[in-house]
């Protein structure tokens, strides 16, 4: 499990950061898409109802590279490029399994000592 | 199949090699390697980003900031968003994360996950190194730490080769058995057919 609880990290960083750099004037509604973006991660790392519901998170992250890279003239202001580093991380973490450590489950049958 | 049950051992060797590509050690010296890379990347990108004045650089003098704030830099900080250098010490993560992803015999077990280390580590490892070198030249002056990083690069290829080489061995062996790319895209994914299970078995020599 140990890509959801990183992603759980910068779902909570993603959340504080839209608080803690200063963003222009007119991007101030910016902020409650970026602190949505970390809630929306916590909720697709935390979830057991579906084992692939982390790779959701690539939606996510898209949409943060997304909006850093094209909201502002680049290089953006210290917020847009925290968003564009977020969403090339969580894109990372989304894509391990839940149980990376273990063998898939079809293969599990044929593995001593799996279960 | 009901014989071959529960016999595969996880931590084989992988021939034609006499050791597992994807032990546990073998892969954490090459995360650490990568995580190493990174670390040094991200200090080049606090000097890009503002947040310290100057670069160590024990051979070049201020070559390293001369690269650093070059306009070959300057234009790949505005295309991509980030300086070069915090985005080459993702790229180093993504390397290291890559790398502690996965069992012991993930080879055969998630080739999609090795394959995609390998494009990682492999291909764009030696595509950023030559990167690193023309942009000295286009430059006109030399980093040092880039060049540590980029020689870093090399030294992860060589050390990630053989794990690649296992998974690409083992899928061009299900997809020649099996004739068909079916069999061996679902075992790419980590869903191996009957036959692709028993290749495991033959390939290791497990019992």
């Amino acid at each position: 499990m140990w890509p959801r609880i990183a992603e759980l990290t910068i779902a909570a960083w993603l959340a504080a950061s839209a608080f803690v750099f200063g963003l222009p004037e007119s991007a101030d509604t910016s902020v409650v898409p970026l602190a949505a973006a970390g809630l929306v991660v916590v909720a697709f790392a935390a979830s057991r109802r579906w084992r692939l519901a982390h790779l959701l998170t690539l939606v996510v992250a898209l949409a943060l590279i997304g909006w850093g890279w094209a909201r502002f003239p680049r290089p953006g202001p210290a917020a847009a490029q925290n968003a564009i580093l977020c969403g090339l991380i969580l894109g990372l973490l989304a894509i391990v399994p839940n149980q990376a450590m273990k063998p898939p489950l079809p293969w599990r049958p044929h593995v001593r000592g799996s279960d | 199949m009901s014989e071959l049950r529960q016999h595969l051992d996880p931590t084989v060797e992988a021939p034609p090699f006499d050791y597992n590509p994807s032990s546990m050690p073998q892969r954490l010296r090459i995360g650490a390697l990568a995580l190493v890379a990174g670390a040094i990347a991200l200090y080049m990108g606090f000097f890009q980003w503002g947040w310290i004045d100057s670069v160590w650089d024990p051979v070049f003098g201020n070559g390293s900031e001369t690269v650093l704030s070059s306009e070959e830099s300057e234009a790949m900080h505005r295309f991509i968003g980030l300086p070069d250098a915090v985005f080459g010490a993702w790229a180093y993560l993504t390397e290291a994360v890559l790398a502690f992803a996965g069992s012991t015999r993930r080879w055969q077990f998630r080739p999609w996950l090795v394959v995609l280390f390998g494009i990682d580590v492999i291909p764009l490892g030696i595509v950023s190194a030559i990167l690193v070198v023309l942009q000295g030249v286009s430059v006109g002056a030399w980093c040092f730490l880039c060049l540590t990083t980029a020689l870093i690069s090399l030294v992860l290829v060589v050390m990630a080769y053989d794990e690649v080489w296992s998974a690409l061995r083992y899928l061009h062996r299900v997809w020649r058995d099996e004739e068909g790319w079916r069999p061996a895209w679902n075992t790419f994914w980590g869903r191996p057919s009957p036959r692709a299970v028993e290749i495991a078995y033959e390939m290791t020599g497990d019992e």
